[in-house]
Formats: structure tokens, sequence, C-alpha cells
């Protein structure tokens, strides 16, 4: 059964922008075989009870993972700190911290059914100065990081594109 | 590390379970490709009305720019629409036959990710990325292993009484009038 519904709107509504500073983004290598080893160090981790914003795994080239962790600035430094006793040297430094950056997100009605979407959050950003570290777009939400005091910039130019309530 | 080896055996409850249907991965190398010529390929792919499930980019000088995912439905016309742009086309990677497994809730800890990761590895079932979202997180793997890393997971995962992993029923298609 198909049901066909009529909606216009001139920009995408959002239910809100969501902004967090003072962040730092772990960056870690996951060679091929390593993955089961990284998913033990991340469950002792988790034993600190570290909370994160956000995480992204963008496969890489010969197989490789590159897993970003978007964490407090206290949980980066705990993090790097327990990273760098664990870790042999034999497998090599497969981490680091980049800090301070800063998370702008938001999410939208159906945004993960919908074309168009990231085309309107690049564009509001492309050709503006504003360096965009990572991005996601999964399910209805929007993640954009931003190296230190870029966020004042991003958020006037995403505001203009999307409809905040 | 012993802590570690019992959360490993320790079941964890979830809410539940998602799969996607089938998907056809896209990877942006950076062989010449400048940043700029991604958000030209979602300009396309929102031309011709397409829409991208699940964007994963990042700019941090290494050779693949980011990823996307497209429903195996729409390949033909994405490749139709690249077909033109020589220089963005030599830049794309297409992994076919790709599916999403979402896990819910990640309650914003690292435990679920560890875990996941961790039998994921152990059974060398391929992951071509990773996102969470509000409430979930996401795994890309072979669309045809996604029952078996479903169960691997539930060995070590617990579902509420009465709930299954699920896949989309309802599909919603944006059209322009």
């Amino acid at each position: 059964m198909e049901t066909f519904a009529v909606y216009w709107e001139p920009k995408p509504k959002t239910y809100g922008f969501k902004e967090v500073i003072d962040l730092s983004l772990l960056n870690i290598e996951i060679r091929p075989g390593k993955m089961s080893q990284w998913g033990l160090w991340l469950m002792e981790l988790s034993d600190f009870d570290i909370g994160f914003h956000l995480i992204l795994a963008k496969y890489s080239m010969h197989q490789k993972l590159q897993l970003y962790i978007l964490l407090e600035k206290l949980w980066g430094d705990r993090v790097l700190s327990y990273l760098g006793k664990n870790i042999d040297v034999d497998s090599g430094k497969d981490f680091h911290l980049t800090y301070p950056v800063e998370l702008i997100s938001f999410q939208g009605p159906h945004f993960g059914d919908r074309y168009g979407i990231a085309d309107t959050a690049f564009k509001a950003l492309d050709g503006q100065g504003v360096p965009v570290l990572i991005t996601v777009f999964a399910g209805a939400a929007v993640y954009i990081v931003l190296p230190e005091k870029k966020l004042q910039d991003a958020r006037p130019l995403l505001i203009e594109a999307f409809e905040v309530p | 590390m012993n802590n570690t080896r019992e959360s490993i055996d320790k079941k964890i409850r979830i809410n539940g379970i998602k799969f996607s249907t089938e998907l056809v991965q896209i990877n942006f190398l950076n062989r010449f490709l400048p940043q700029d010529y991604m958000a030209f390929f979602f300009q396309l792919l929102a031309q011709h009305q397409i829409n991208i499930p699940l964007i994963l980019t990042s700019g941090m000088g290494e050779k693949n720019i980011g990823s996307c995912c497209v429903a195996a439905d729409d390949i033909n016309r994405i490749k139709e629409v690249v077909d033109e742009e020589l220089k963005l086309k030599e830049n794309l990677d297409f992994i076919p036959g790709v599916g999403t497994l979402s896990i819910f809730p990640h309650h914003s800890k690292l435990k679920l990710l560890g875990l996941s990761l961790y039998h994921l590895g152990k059974h060398h079932l391929p992951v071509y990325g990773m996102a969470s979202s509000i409430s979930s997180l996401t795994f890309i793997t072979d669309y045809s292993q996604l029952d078996k890393a479903v169960s691997i997971l539930l060995e070590y995962m617990d579902l509420p009484p009465n709930h299954a992993p699920f896949r989309p029923e309802v599909h919603v298609i944006q059209k322009k009038r």
C-alpha cells in the first residue's frame, strides 16, 4: 500500500541546534586484525564511565578503520594517559588527540529519508572559510565537528540554511 | 583486565536492533580530489532527488576523506549522474552489497562500542564504517552477513522479551511534485 502526503517547506525544518565547545577528538587507527584488541581496550575504558558525544569510523585504505571519538576534555586526557600506558611499542602509536574542538548538531523530521539535507548543510558552509573536521549524517541527526572558535562562524550560516524553531 | 573479562561474558541489555535494506557504500578518495568535490557530489544527488541515508566525512588528511551509503536500488542512477563528471568518477570507490546494523541505546558510553568491536573483530566480520546517532550505534558490514553479525552479538546482548531484530517495512520516499 502506498500513502502520499504533500508537504512543502522553504527551508528544512529542525528541532533546534545543540552546541558543545571545549571537546577533545580522539582519532584511532585500527589496523587489520586489531579490531578485537581495540574493542577490549575500549571496554576497559568504559570501566571509567567515560561518555562520548559522537562516534564515527571510516573505512580507510589497506583495510584500516579510522575511528573518531568525540569526548569531553577531561575524558580526553584520561583516555590518552590510559592508551599511552597500555599500548605496546610494537603496535605503534595508532592514536592522537585533537583539542579543543567544537560540535554543532541538529535533527529534523525524517532527515534520514530525505534527499538534499547534506547538500543544504555543505552548501551553507562551503566557501565561507569554515573548516570542517568531521561530519556525520545518521538517521534524523546531523553532527558537524569544527576547530576551536569556528562554531561562531558556522552557526549563522546553518541558521540561514535551516529553519530553527 | 579481570573486570573486562567479566564484562565481555556478562550480557548487556539493549532495547533493539534494526537492519537496513541493501546499500552500496561509496568512498571518496582524495588522490586528486579537493574536498569541495564531496559537496559537489551531494549537490548532484540532491538535484536528482537521491537520498543518502548515511554520511561519514573527515577532512583530516586521510586518503579516504569520506564515505556514504545509498540504497542499492539507486546505484545505477548515481553511476549515470557521475558518469559525465570524470574527475569525480575517478575518485569514487564503490563497495556493493553492504547493509547497516543499528543497536540502541548506546547511552553515550563506550561499552556497547567496545563489546561490538571485540566480537565482530573476533569473528572476522568486516566493518566498513560506523556512526553514533541520537541513541543508536550503527555498523556497516556485508549485507549477506547481517544475520550472522546479529546472532554473534545477541550471545552477549539481551533484547527485551518478545523483541526481535527488525527490518524496516515502511519506506518513506521524498519526491518533488
